[in-house]
């Protein structure tokens, strides 16, 4: 899995494609795939010792289990479905490239997803990093962010650093309100502080967690508190494949 | 958009939000439970730096506000 990538990536498609995405729409694109999970899999408490779930990668990813979340023609149909919804095919559009990067971000790791569903169970699986999140929260955290997935998410970081202007109220106002419906629609309901929050606060959050969670896995943390940037590591951390 | 020279403002902004990204992620980094579990934990922080951005910034003269 990814972290902080799935905060980051849309605001990247937004830049890069311009008002051809609708960032709300591409960010709950991309958060969707793991939004009525994610909470299963590491359990209730940081520690994720209380488990919800006897075998939480099958949920997660596997079938049976919602592992068609993570395939790429099931977003296809939610954007259909949004689409006749709105008649919006911006919105259609940026909610399936969201969420098809989140699905391709995921392959990533050694479990990978299915990205044929229903075609197919097989799993597409790149393994630059050990799956960990039946470990709980807490050892997913510690193995994500010393393992290659952390420089994954790092990459991300800087891509976007190099874009910083697009967060300036200057560039919303001029660039972004006007090309999204949805900020027209916001703009009537909502101040301007919170209009812009509501803008950037997933970048934000995306940055500031990849510093806190080096600055947790690596100086407060006292549970194998090294970086290992080997292909398909941590090392320490067991070896977990497709369900 | 074209470019222009960054401003005194301009700079003040960007090193406004740089400490508050490292605020952030600092307090992140010592109660995980309450900053990093999603970016939904964010939103009463960066709604308040963005609200006292606006005090103590100002806007920008090229921003043409929310119109």
């Amino acid at each position: 899995m990814s972290w902080a990538a799935h905060d980051l990536e849309p605001y990247l498609f937004r830049v890069k494609l311009g008002g051809a995405v609708s960032l709300p729409l591409c960010l709950a694109g991309s958060y969707a795939p793991d939004i009525f999970t994610k909470w299963a899999v590491y359990g209730l408490g940081f520690g994720g010792h209380r488990k919800i779930v006897d075998d939480p990668v099958q949920l997660h990813r596997g079938w049976p289990g919602v592992g068609f979340t993570h395939s790429l023609l099931v977003w296809v149909l939610v954007a259909g479905v949004i689409w006749l919804a709105s008649r919006n095919k911006v919105w259609a559009f940026s909610f399936v490239l969201g969420a098809w990067a989140h699905v391709l971000s995921d392959t990533l790791d050694s479990v990978g997803v299915m990205v044929f569903f229903p075609f197919s169970t097989w799993h597409l699986h790149l393994d630059a990093w050990q799956y960990v999140g039946e470990a709980g929260r807490r050892v997913d955290a510690i193995a994500y962010y010393t393992s290659l997935g952390g420089v994954w998410d790092v990459l991300w970081a800087l891509w976007l650093a190099f874009h910083w202007r697009m967060f300036t109220s200057e560039y919303f106002h001029r660039e972004i309100v006007p090309r999204d419906t949805f900020w027209v629609w916001l703009r009537t309901r909502a101040s301007d502080p919170v209009m812009l929050t509501v803008y950037r606060a997933s970048a934000f959050f995306g940055v500031a967690s990849i510093i806190g969670w080096y600055v947790w896995a690596l100086f407060i943390n006292d549970f194998q508190n090294h970086l290992d940037w080997a292909i398909g590591g941590p090392e320490w951390a067991p070896r977990q494949g497709p369900p | 958009m074209p470019r222009v020279p960054p401003s005194i403002r301009d700079r003040a902004a960007v090193a406004y939000w740089t400490v508050a990204l490292l605020a952030y992620a600092l307090l992140g980094a010592f109660f995980p439970p309450f900053f990093m579990l999603g970016f939904w934990e964010s939103l009463p922080f960066v709604l308040l730096a963005t609200w006292l951005a606006g005090r103590l910034l100002g806007r920008s003269r090229r921003d043409p506000g929310p119109g």
